[in-house]
């Protein structure tokens, strides 16, 4: 299978920028205490990275990984058990007020505005316990709900808008007093494909203007879609930090064998892969009805695989349900580095065991 | 930097907020005015219809009460079960509110003093709970024949006055229990209880026992009353009442210590455990 890449010049991803990082995450930890008789709960551990101007960081994993935590210590809401976290050099704990004052956070989604007032009033709200007054915040509001495209409907009320619109307007209540650092937490959840291809072009267009952006997501698509680096999170733990590119190439193949299969009596999935040709990577298998076998190979695979590993696989007396080839995506690098799927109907995101 | 001039505008902005979202749902408010007409007609009919109305009924009720005026006593009582609804609860349950329309995080993202938040919250719902009292004082004059003159609403706007710090700083320390055990309900309800029960909202504190009388002389919301009450039915200068008036502020002094200590403690818990947006 032919590999095809598309090489995008520096020049034509974003302008030049500070290469310094405008959000430091330093080694940070949260233990939630854990109830009577069990544990302590390390929701993230120690964990690590930096977002530059200029550039969107997707944070990636699981419900439950520990994004949502993540994002409330860099939010200043929690403090972490140990670890750092500066906003625009303001440390988030020691002076959680300046660093507030350089972020702008998405979170909470449509429910996080107030759906009796208008979107102007939303935004002069919030402005205001942003201490600003007068003049500046009639600016800071304009000036917020003309880049979120929310101009015309400044003055209708929130409960009159789509889902789409709200969740503009809460990137617009980011983004008033023009932050360094903008952080969105699920920011295209429940949004349909054309409002997300929408958001996901403002979003991209926050990053041309200069701020760094730490996006949280578990959908993998938005993260190679709009991201300059993927950080994928698993447990609490940063498993890798890189380009989409590099962690797909991460992987050491080129090209994903997504199969159902039954096996013959004795035999197993690394036996067949054995006797094969073409070296091929188990990334996932699991087990499917009726003692099928779900699994998803990797290798450096040519046109003629999929023909070549049916007859294999027939001739050794197994049977092919079905089996499809693609392309390396970073959901098979998430396979690969974290040893299961991203899914979007994982139980609600819980942090906190008591919650 | 937080100042004093970001801190007004902040609040400023607390109070609109929540007068254009009352406005909104304005046809409540016609609700709480009958309410605080009609249900206090069900104690007083209560009352007569437990005591009657025999001149030896009324004196006994003078002397357990000091004053002979039955309906304005109960409906005094009523007004500022009310005022203790909106100054106290209000802020024991403002994280709560937020919390449910959704807008917590959002809020607690921002710079302001989260002192700031909590009067703020009780201050819009002043203005219905105001008028309740106006209503109250007229339907009391008008209907039941309870003397009121201008001196005694005077009086009457100045207790209020006098007790809001107190009923504040207690409210406070409830959001400050609410955010450790992320229950508001909980604590609102105990606290209504208390106030149900020992502050006299509708019978004399004397007919409590004896130990449980102490407890209630020391509560503002019992105080409030008893200064309402003697302000206007009693006729009672406010000067005469220098002693509770004096007592009100000077728990009101202590309550906002105790405030400020709970509110940071609460506060430093409830990001240190991750559950401060959490009720």
């Amino acid at each position: 299978m032919e590999e095809t890449t598309v090489e995008i010049a520096e020049s034509e991803k974003a302008p030049p920028r500070d290469t310094a990082d405008v959000l430091v995450v330093d080694a940070v930890t949260m233990e939630y205490p854990g109830r009577s008789g069990k544990g302590r709960h390390r929701a993230v551990d120690e964990l690590s990275l930096g977002v530059r101007r200029g550039e969107i960081v997707a944070l990636l994993g699981r419900n439950g990984a520990g994004k949502s935590t993540l994002i409330r210590m860099i939010s200043t809401i929690t403090i972490p058990t140990s670890g750092t976290v500066l906003v625009d050099g303001h440390d988030a704990v020691d002076d959680d007020e300046a660093a507030r004052r350089s972020l702008g956070v998405v979170l909470g989604g449509e429910r996080s505005v107030y759906w009796k007032l208008t979107g102007r009033q939303n935004l002069a709200f919030f402005a205001a316990l942003r201490g600003m007054r007068g003049r500046r915040r009639t600016e800071a509001v304009l000036h917020a709900l003309a880049r979120v495209d929310l101009t015309d409907r400044a003055d209708d009320y929130v409960e009159e808008y789509s889902t789409g619109m709200r969740q503009r307007l809460v990137i617009a209540r980011a983004l008033l007093g023009d932050p360094a650092v903008v952080v969105l937490d699920e920011p295209t959840a429940g949004l349909d494909p054309h409002a997300t291809a929408s958001l996901q072009e403002l979003i991209s267009g926050l990053r041309s203007a200069g701020h760094a952006i730490l996006l949280a997501t578990h959908h993998i698509e938005e993260a190679e879609l709009i991201a300059d680096r993927v950080a994928v999170i698993d447990e609490g733990r940063l498993v890798a930090l890189d380009t989409p590119h590099a962690l797909r190439s991460s992987v050491g193949a080129s090209g994903t064998l997504t199969c159902e299969l039954s096996p013959p009596q004795g035999q197993d999935l690394m036996t067949l892969i054995e006797g094969f040709g073409t070296p091929l990577d188990v990334l996932a298998t699991s087990d499917g009805p009726e003692g099928r076998i779900m699994a998803t190979l990797g290798g450096r695979l040519d046109d003629a695989v999929v023909a070549r590993l049916v007859t294999h696989a027939v001739g050794q007396g197994w049977t092919m349900h079905s089996m499809r080839a693609e392309p390396v995506t970073l959901r098979h690098a998430f396979l690969v580095l974290t040893g299961h799927e991203i899914t979007s109907d994982e139980p609600e995101e819980r942090d906190d065991e008591d919650s | 930097m937080r100042t004093a001039e970001t801190e007004f505008v902040a609040l400023r902005a607390i109070v609109v907020r929540d007068l254009r979202t009352m406005w909104r749902y304005r046809a409540g408010y016609f609700g709480m005015f009958a309410t605080a007409v009609v249900l206090p007609l069900m104690y007083y009919a209560q009352a007569m219809g437990f005591a009657g109305t025999s001149d030896e009924a009324l004196g006994s009720f003078r002397d357990l009460s000091g004053t002979d005026e039955v309906a304005g006593f109960i409906y005094l009582g009523w007004a500022v079960l009310m005022w203790v609804s909106v100054v106290m609860y209000g802020p024991a349950s403002a994280l709560r509110t937020e919390r449910l329309r959704g807008t917590l995080e959002a809020i607690l993202l921002t710079s302001v003093s989260r002192r700031t938040l909590l009067i703020g919250s009780c201050i819009a719902p002043m203005v219905p709970t105001v008028i309740m009292f106006g209503i109250v004082c007229f339907f009391m004059w008008g209907s039941i024949g309870v003397p009121l003159t201008g001196p005694d609403l005077v009086r009457l706007v100045l207790v209020i006055l006098v007790s809001t710090p107190a009923l504040v700083s207690l409210g406070m320390i409830f959001s400050s229990f609410t955010m450790l055990t992320r229950d508001s309900d909980g604590a609102v309800s105990i606290a209504q209880a208390f106030v149900s029960v020992l502050c006299g909202v509708t019978y004399p504190i004397a007919v409590l026992p004896e130990a449980l009388q102490w407890i209630s002389q020391a509560l503002p919301p019992t105080q409030t009353i008893l200064l309402l009450r003697s302000g206007t039915l009693g006729g009672v200068a406010l000067a005469e009442m220098g002693g509770r008036v004096l007592y009100l502020l000077v728990i009101a002094a202590v309550l906002v210590v105790v405030a400020d200590f709970a509110l940071d403690r609460a506060l430093a818990h409830g990001r240190r455990t991750g559950r401060l947006a959490l009720h």
